[in-house]
């Protein structure tokens, strides 16, 4: 066909595009992935029974805190590597915010108690299965970014991939943290920092391959 | 520059607002822009660069909402053109590729020809200056790089270069001679 009346043809499709659609697209992605990521904790591990004092002590929301943030900057992220030609140097180093939080608290946290008790606080009675459970629960949630980011156009796809991934692995954290009993921020920046980062890592490596376009 | 990238921009401001004839106006002249583009990049016939610009057009109108109005139109339209660049010369290294049974019998070597080959290449770098015949001696018949040929000889690179571009030409001089 010749390119003047292929032109002609697309031109005769010309919806218009909301301002932000892009935007609200991302967005209902994350609400909907992190509704699948409470949803399944409830159903998989159960909330824990003590969430109505528990949301009252700074634990739950040192936790919180962090796997909001990571899930908050790596959309930020994500909003710029689904367009072509934009600038994400700024958005990926951000992502060292969350992750400063979570050391430092940790540290200070380790700093203050007896030689005898780090290991113990560290390793909680959960570290076997934390990081696990967390890659886990963001596989369903990391399938709808992905499913969102097909119809934009990452032209680094294993970027958005990783983005994607750590936003995944941030609400599914978030959500597992309804469940887990854990309250060390030790433990969070090793387990559940693991966990985020295996989805990240998940979502790079899914994103190189599915993200073609 | 700038009037052209605001003129674009302000046709695709129009086209996202459903515009129509806006569309086709930016589409056409992105189309231009676009096959100068491809054209200065790609070592392929005209319709491998119309493909590509048709490829690119569909995807700057299917994709127009990954466009930030607070971002340069023309660095967005061409990061899409270079992906789709990228992704071409992707496809065509992926179709070249052939399976490699029975390779070995492409490249079993004919001992004769070699031989008489060598021999004739021998006598004809014999009537070179030595330094030209070695610098080609390296690179060209033991696939040496220039800066190799150069620590083996003890001549400059410069040399080297200059030693086996001269030397090639008398070389290919002298062929066309006896043929004549």
């Amino acid at each position: 066909m010749k390119t003047e009346d292929f032109v002609a043809r697309l031109a005769a499709n010309t919806a218009p595009v909301a301002r932000g659609a892009l935007v609200r697209r991302l967005l209902l992605a994350s609400l909907g992935g992190a509704l699948i990521a409470v949803l399944c904790v409830a159903a998989l591990y159960g909330l824990r029974p003590d969430l109505g004092t528990a949301v009252l002590g700074t634990p739950f929301w040192m936790k919180a805190t962090f796997t909001m943030g990571v899930a908050a900057f790596a959309l930020l992220l994500l909003e710029r590597a689904a367009r072509p030609g934009a600038d994400l140097h700024i958005r990926l180093a951000l992502l060292i915010l969350p992750l400063a939080f979570i050391l430092i608290a940790a540290v200070s946290e380790l700093a203050l108690l007896p030689r005898s008790e780090r290991v113990a606080t560290w390793l909680g009675s959960t570290w076997r299965t934390c990081a696990f459970s967390i890659a886990g629960l963001s596989i369903p949630v990391l399938a709808l970014a992905l499913l969102a980011l097909r119809r934009l156009a990452p032209t680094r796809p294993a970027v958005a991939g990783l983005a994607a991934g750590l936003l995944s692995g941030g609400l599914a954290a978030s959500a597992y943290g309804l469940h887990c009993p854990e309250t060390s921020a030790a433990f969070v920046a090793t387990w559940y920092l693991l966990g985020v980062l295996g989805s990240g890592l998940l979502g790079a490596a899914a994103g190189a391959r599915l993200l073609r376009w | 520059l700038r009037a052209i990238e605001e003129r674009l921009k302000a046709l695709m401001l129009r086209s996202l607002a459903g515009e129509a004839a806006a569309t086709r106006d930016l589409l056409l002249a992105l189309m231009t822009q676009l096959r100068r583009y491809f054209s200065r990049r790609m070592s392929a016939g005209a319709d491998d660069v119309e493909d590509l610009v048709q490829e690119t057009l569909l995807a700057v109108h299917l994709k127009r909402e990954t466009f930030d109005p607070d971002q340069l139109l023309t660095a967005w339209v061409f990061a899409i053109a270079r992906h789709k660049l990228i992704d071409w010369y992707r496809r065509r290294s992926a179709s070249l590729t052939v399976p490699l049974d029975g390779a070995a019998e492409l490249f079993a070597e004919d001992a004769y020809d070699g031989a008489t080959a060598g021999d004739d290449v021998g006598q004809l770098l014999g009537e070179l200056p030595a330094n030209q015949a070695a610098a080609i001696r390296c690179m060209k018949l033991e696939g040496l790089s220039a800066a190799q040929t150069a620590s083996r000889t003890g001549q400059s690179v410069p040399a080297v270069k200059v030693g086996v571009h001269r030397g090639m030409r008398a070389l290919i001089a002298r062929l066309r001679g006896a043929r004549e």
